[in-house]
């Protein structure tokens, strides 16, 4: 287990911990209501005091060989505790005085994101969210809404791949168009055959893939698009008061999953531009991809998680646009009782109209 | 004096059929007259009786006669001629209704008279020559007689109500199969809504394209539309009397008192 260096934004006023408000956009102290912008606090972190270790080291089987290798230690700089963070966790908070900690030493080389999308929603706005996700929902047990209770809520930053890209395609489709006539007493149908090639190129801009594989794939496609236009250049003071991960999914792997979704899109509307045809089967095509280039950043998406019946369910909220996505469990009872009551219904009003019609 | 002698002659070689046939008929004596050999000696009984007992329910005669052929006649023709040869039709009105079929060309007649006429109206012709038609295309006789018996029935059953079948006429429905049809339609409908309220419990889904993110949409560099060659294909045109669109209602009847459908099956 290595031990490594952390930092706390504190207050200059107080010296209480910072947090970054994403409504405001500044770090601000709830001890002395001060608030800051993030660049004035941009500052060399100062040396890591040399807290004498408070778990003794000799203690056998602490951690096995490959749990120590994926955890490391830092001191809390407000209270001194010594925590424990897997390898991808940059920014946390202590869970002994809560003060949020950024975990500096990973966050520099190649781990260092480019870019950084900053909270604008809060944790409030994330529970309303959730609160209207349960609405409108008639097959959502009410004992769920009722009982259940968020068991977490927070606020991370999830790594992500941003890729610019331009994909050439070529296509072929074979087509018919099909004219009527008629002469005397018969109908006479002419079917034209066509061969229809079509070649072209699409080029796609920040095409995100999350970087880690702790999230959960479907969620994290699912709370797309981010608004671009909030992105700033990384900075660590954005960090404060949520949770931050690096990558651990590098970006060849990524672009494998963005290359499926871009291929996708560039057949889908080669065959668009395919019109005024009654019937077209696709009969063959290539596609290459010409450029590509990726930019590593750091999105805002709130993670929460309830318990019902023993069963955890997850939801995350884009913490830009404030779209929340999370399936739900589903009352069997009631649907059951919708279906009996659905098919009647229908049952006797088609029943109704075969006798009147 | 020759030339008499040849005309009585030739006169005599005409009639014979027709005699022969009513030589046949009279004796027969029933609604059946199966010339041409389709039925066998039960199925000809079990369809005399019931269209006797149509005969007798309604007070119109109804009529079934099979030859092998015209004898260069048309088929409307040769069936009038029948129908007074074999003096058909009840009461005073010799109301009646028959299907000849002849096995030479395989034309079928419908023919009605009498106040048949009110009954099997041109459109009712059409409905009942559609019962029938199929089960002859096969050489299903017994079958497509006891469908044109059914069908009578059904005509005559209307008629008797004071609605004879016409245009606009809609054939009752079987509530079985109306409740079989509900009951299929209703489990499709609610499936189809409970499949989209459980719909709205599942949002998390991986994205299958990129369109979001496309910028400028597609950059064609070839459009290539390569005619390669034409296929024709004709079919005849339904026409419009034979589709039942055409009817305007009502019977067409000849100055014989007779009206006709015919046709080949």
């Amino acid at each position: 287990m290595m031990e490594e260096e952390s930092r706390s934004y504190q207050c200059p006023a107080c010296t209480g911990p910072l947090r970054y408000d994403g409504a405001t956009g500044r770090l601000v102290c709830d001890y002395c209501d001060s608030s800051f912008e993030p660049r004035d606090l941009e500052q060399e972190p100062r040396e890591a005091e040399d807290f004498p270790p408070t778990v003794d080291d000799t203690v056998e089987n602490a951690w096995s060989p490959q749990e120590a290798d994926a955890l490391q230690q830092y001191h809390c700089p407000a209270c001194g505790a010594l925590l424990a963070c897997d390898e991808t966790t940059v920014a946390t908070s202590c869970p002994y005085c809560g003060n949020p900690l950024v975990l500096e030493g990973k966050l520099k080389g190649g781990l260092r994101p480019e870019l950084i999308l900053p909270f604008r929603l809060d944790k409030e706005q994330a529970k309303a969210a959730l609160r209207q996700h349960y609405k409108k929902k008639a097959l959502l047990p009410r004992a769920f809404q009722e009982e259940n209770h968020l068991e977490e809520l927070k606020g991370v930053y999830v790594p992500f791949w941003l890729y610019d890209c331009r994909l050439w395609g070529r296509a072929n489709y074979q087509a018919k168009r099909l004219r009527s006539w008629r002469e005397g007493d018969y109908r006479v149908t002419e079917t034209q055959h066509y061969l229809i090639r079509r070649e072209g190129t699409m080029e796609f801009s920040s095409v995100p893939v999350d970087g880690s594989r702790k999230m959960p794939d479907a969620l994290m496609d699912a709370i797309e698009p981010f608004d671009y236009g909030g992105l700033r250049p990384f900075s660590n003071s954005y960090l404060p008061g949520f949770l931050a991960e690096v990558y651990d999914v590098d970006r060849g792997e990524a672009a494998q999953r963005m290359e499926q979704r871009v291929r996708a899109s560039l057949q889908r509307e080669l065959r668009r531009s395919v019109i005024g045809y009654e019937a077209v089967v696709p009969s063959g095509q290539q596609q290459r991809l010409l450029s590509q280039r990726a930019h590593y950043a750091l999105l805002p998406v709130w993670l929460l998680s309830t318990r019902w019946r023993g069963q955890t369910y997850l939801f995350a909220m884009n913490g830009q646009t404030g779209r929340l996505i999370g399936d739900l469990p589903c009352d069997w009872r009631r649907y059951w009782a919708y279906f009996a009551g659905c098919s009647g219904l229908f049952g006797a009003l088609i029943l109704a109209l075969w006798q009147l019609l | 004096m020759k030339k008499v002698l040849l005309s009585v002659f030739s006169l005599a070689l005409c009639l014979l059929p027709l005699w022969s046939l009513g030589a046949q008929a009279e004796e027969s004596k029933g609604s059946v007259y199966d010339w041409a050999g389709l039925l066998t000696m039960e199925e000809n009984q079990a369809l005399n009786r019931q269209a006797q007992a149509l005969e007798e329910r309604y007070g119109c005669g109804v009529y079934i006669l099979t030859t092998q052929s015209l004898e260069g006649k048309s088929p409307w023709q040769f069936h009038e001629e029948l129908y007074g040869q074999l003096d058909l039709g009840a009461g005073e009105e010799r109301s009646g209704v028959s299907l000849l079929l002849s096995m030479e060309e395989r034309d079928y007649d419908l023919l009605a008279y009498g106040w048949g006429n009110t009954v099997f109206t041109d459109y009712g012709k059409e409905l009942l020559s559609e019962e029938f038609l199929d089960d002859f295309g096969e050489d299903d006789y017994d079958q497509g007689f006891r469908d044109y018996l059914a069908g009578c029935e059904e005509l005559l059953e209307q008629a008797s109500l004071g609605t004879p079948v016409d245009v606009g006429y809609r054939r009752p429905r079987s509530f079985l199969a109306g409740l079989g049809i509900s009951a299929l339609g209703g489990v499709l409908g609610a499936l189809g809504v409970c499949t989209a309220l459980k719909g709205q419990l599942k949002s998390a889904k991986i994205k299958q394209e990129a369109d979001d993110y496309c910028q400028g949409g597609l950059n064609l560099n070839l459009r290539q539309d390569l005619f390669l060659r034409a296929s024709r294909s004709r079919t005849k045109v339904q026409q419009a009397s034979s589709s039942g669109s055409g009817h305007s209602g009502g019977t067409r009847v000849n100055a014989g008192g007779f009206s006709h459908r015919s046709g080949k099956f």
